[in-house]
């Protein structure tokens, strides 16, 4: 009988702990589970901000920029009407912009760059175009590209369309120099009266008809440039050819625009803002 | 026959009311199983689920149409209750702040007094008249 105790007594002390095991494993589960939960809850309202924080930007930035942006399924176009004088707009709204997200949500949007240089970057090409800021009449673009060691570029052409109010007459496109191999960029030139074109182009200029300089327009490996010369003038840039990827093409401003922290949830991000 | 007189001395003698004892103990531990499994379910059945975010969903994409089509833009609250009313599922109850620069709308009650899990949600928008504004949002089942 004495034995039988003991079995008794080993036995239900197996069960038990074999009983509390079970409970441990489970509620460490549970807790595992809802901290997940709680995870999931705090990103996806972290996520619908960062959304709609862009939306809101990408709504100011058409709204009172000036600058209309489109895009197709292998193209890119920028348009601004020179000089733009809703620049200082622009630059008002996004600091008022800035200053509602730092107090609301202390989220720091990073205006210098944005005021200053006025930067996109069409992605996933990274192919960055700087439009033209307050009282500036260039437009540049850069992008990787180089001779030796041959890095090809990821478009084939810009086309500039730029259209004046001067007259312009026949030798008006002047293509000083004919661009070698890569990307190219092609010119056409509206005028009140006539039009004008050039293609492949690395030094450009269109002179009005009667000979005052309206535009020029470089491009070398990695770099273009236009400037207008004599304003008003209304400049699209294109960006043609974009290689397909498996991502769909976006225009989004620089990365690290807008900083994210979040110390309850400990989360914090740097991002950008898609525009297009 | 000193074996089987073992077995009944077990059974039915002396040993008896230890058997009743070690019967009812098993009895009690099975019973607090059972109480400790409920109380665990019923406590996490109050804890936040993956369907619960669901809801928090729902308020989003809601505000999120309501955005893309212009109409919190142009805040007029009318035709924001109207589209709220029309795409809220009818298992859910949803109320709303909006806070501009200039101008605010608010059409909670009293939300302390309500007993389901609350979830919330917010959502940054320019109005027609590009002042910075911020709607937030609560939803929670009927």
């Amino acid at each position: 009988m004495d034995k039988v105790g003991v079995f008794y007594t080993a036995g239900f002390f197996i069960i038990i702990v074999v009983f509390f095991s079970f409970l441990v494993i489970v509620n460490n589960d549970f807790i595992a589970t809802t901290d997940r939960i709680s995870d999931n809850f705090g990103y996806e309202k972290i996520r619908n901000l960062d959304q709609s924080i862009q939306r809101g930007f990408s709504d100011l930035y058409f709204l009172t920029s000036g600058i209309i942006i489109t895009k197709g399924s292998n193209y890119t176009s920028f348009r601004e009407a020179l000089p733009n004088t809703l620049i200082p707009n622009l630059v008002n709204n996004v600091s008022r912009y800035k200053d509602f997200l730092k107090s609301n949500f202390s989220i720091v949007l990073n205006d210098t760059i944005i005021n200053s240089e006025l930067p996109l970057v069409i992605r996933p090409h990274n192919i960055t175009i700087r439009m033209a800021a307050n009282n500036s009449y260039g437009m540049t673009a850069t992008w990787t590209e180089s001779f030796i060691p041959y890095i090809p570029a990821n478009f084939t052409n810009f086309l500039v369309v730029l259209v004046t109010n001067f007259s312009l007459n026949s030798t008006s496109c002047i293509k000083d120099t004919g661009g070698f191999i890569g990307s190219s960029t092609n010119v056409q030139a509206y005028g009140p009266n006539r039009n004008c074109n050039s293609t492949n182009v690395a030094l450009f200029r269109l002179k009005s008809s009667n000979n005052l300089v309206l535009a020029t327009i470089s491009h070398v490996f990695g770099y273009f440039n236009v400037f207008i010369n004599t304003p008003p003038m209304t400049v699209t840039v294109s960006v043609e050819g974009l290689k397909k990827t498996d991502d769909q093409i976006i225009v989004t401003l620089p990365d690290n625009v807008l900083q994210f922290n979040f110390p309850d949830q400990g989360f914090s991000k740097n991002g950008t803002i898609r525009i297009v | 026959m000193v074996r089987r007189k073992l077995f009944s001395s077990f059974c039915f003698g002396s040993n008896r009311g230890a058997i009743f004892t070690l019967d009812s103990i098993i009895a009690v531990f099975v019973v607090l199983i059972i109480l400790t499994i409920s109380v665990f379910f019923m406590a996490r059945s109050e804890e936040p689920s993956i369907s619960d975010i669901q809801a928090s969903r729902i308020a989003n994409d809601i505000f999120a149409l309501l955005d893309y089509q212009n109409i919190l833009r142009n805040f007029n609250i009318f035709e924001i209750n109207t589209e709220i009313n029309s795409l809220l599922p009818k298992e859910y109850t949803m109320e709303y702040k909006i806070e501009c620069d200039k101008r605010k709308y608010d059409s909670r009650t009293n939300l302390t007094t309500i007993q389901q899990s609350i979830f919330s949600g917010e959502r940054v928008f320019i109005d027609s008249k590009f002042n910075n504004c911020v709607v937030r949002y609560w939803i929670w089942t009927k």
